[in-house]
């Protein structure tokens, strides 16, 4: 196995994680939490929410900004 | 379970309880005195670096750097100290209007007793309160009477809490920014109470933010607010994306944007939730680890790179898997609308 093929399989474990995550928190049969609860609790607060906004922004600039 | 969205006080039907909270002044607030010194402030700054969110921030900063953007890293660096800046001064408010509630030492707050029920400190109340025993000071009397207030608010605060209908913000007691509402959508609006009105003194980590620009809605957009919304996300995404990535015009347009939106995020919550209750240790676990992993996988790829600017085939990033799809016009406008719809998303939170 290339180390390419490493690397997207990472990314791809990641991607199945919070997809498992996600589901496991909408089963309401575990106490993890759903990612829409958990940027509900993080944005609370001013500092949360800018934070998270800012985050947000900056995936844009990241991708399509000079 | 509590709601989140504001912190208004609007009429609303409070406990015995409630009112001896509401009877602190809320400009309680604006009361600590503004740090003098460089090093003070920076310690005020750095104060507020507890936020795990500014922490990420910081983070995100170190990997733009490195990745040749230093323009954008120092952007983030900006952002992530107001934020540090803005905790640090909000937890220190908190703190000295804690202090200056248990000394009854505040100029603009009427002292206690504000209410007038409440019999003077030398009759003593029926509870107890305002009588003062051997050897006890005016002070130490006062700071009693405090004390018990800020256990009555709390009491009075919980009733409400738990009452059916009523979803209350009594994580004001912890600091959480807190709105509360009777049920039913526009049946009471929101009320809520500052951090120290209803509870004394914030914690620092999770304070209370100032009162929002608007009041939030408790519903969904109206329908043709969604329909423009989504018409002009549209021909945003397929306008910016028509554009080669890096360029001036695709810049501008999501530098505009992402500045909009976090200028609105600034501002308030546009929507009222109820917030969720505290996560558990296996749910705050589980996403924690996938973030930390995230950046790791994404860190080890970076670094795999023969060159930190120079992306690589053996050891791609993130970026590098999508600059194929970003390489066209209808890959970057399909990338625009979902960056557009995560910011909707969001801004609903």
């Amino acid at each position: 196995m290339s180390s390419h093929n490493i690397t997207v399989a990472g990314f791809c474990a990641l991607a199945l994680g919070i997809v498992g995550a996600e589901v496991a928190g909408r089963s309401a049969r575990t106490s993890i939490p759903a990612l829409s609860q958990v940027f509900t609790r993080i944005m609370r607060t001013r500092t949360g929410r800018v934070g998270v906004l800012v985050a947000w922004a900056w995936v844009g600039l990241h991708f399509f900004a000079k | 379970m509590e709601r989140s969205g504001g912190s208004e006080r609007r009429g609303r039907d409070v406990s015995a309880g409630q009112r001896a909270g509401a009877d602190r002044p809320r400009t309680y607030a604006a009361q600590a005195a503004s740090p003098r010194g460089l090093a003070e402030r920076v310690l005020v700054t750095l104060s507020g670096a507890r936020q795990p969110i500014v922490l990420i921030l910081m983070a995100i900063t170190f990997m733009t750097v490195i990745s040749g953007k230093p323009l954008d890293g120092l952007l983030m660096l900006v952002v992530a100290t107001a934020l540090c800046w803005d905790a640090g001064m909000r937890a220190r408010s908190a703190a000295v209007a804690r202090q200056v509630a248990l000394a009854g030492l505040s100029g603009t707050a009427p002292a206690v007793p504000a209410d007038p029920a409440d019999p003077p400190a030398e009759v003593g109340g029926p509870d107890g309160t305002g009588s003062r025993g051997p050897g006890e000071t005016a002070y130490s009397s006062r700071k009693t009477m405090m004390n018990t207030r800020f256990d009555q608010a709390a009491g009075g605060l919980a009733d409400v809490t738990n009452a059916p209908g009523a979803a209350s913000g009594a994580s004001a007691a912890s600091g959480a920014s807190a709105t509360s509402g009777t049920s039913g959508v526009g049946a009471g609006g929101a009320s809520g109470t500052s951090g120290v009105g209803a509870g004394g003194a914030s914690g620092a980590g999770d304070v209370a933010g100032p009162e929002p620009a608007w009041p939030p809605r408790t519903t969904r957009p109206p329908v043709r607010a969604i329909g423009a919304g989504l018409a002009g996300s549209g021909v945003f995404a397929l306008v910016v994306g028509s554009f080669m990535r890096y360029s001036w015009p695709a810049t501008a347009g999501v530098v505009g944007l992402g500045s909009a939106v976090v200028l609105v995020g600034w501002g308030g919550p546009v929507r009222q939730r109820d917030a969720p209750p505290r996560f558990s240790r296996t749910g705050v676990t589980a996403w924690t680890s996938l973030l930390v992993f995230g950046g790791l996988w994404e860190l080890a790829a970076l670094l795999g790179q023969p060159d930190i600017t120079t992306s690589s085939y053996a050891h791609p990033t993130i970026s590098t898997l999508t600059d194929p799809l970003l390489a066209f016009p209808l890959g970057r406008a399909t990338a625009l609308v979902i960056w557009i719809a995560a910011g909707w998303w969001l801004l609903e939170r």
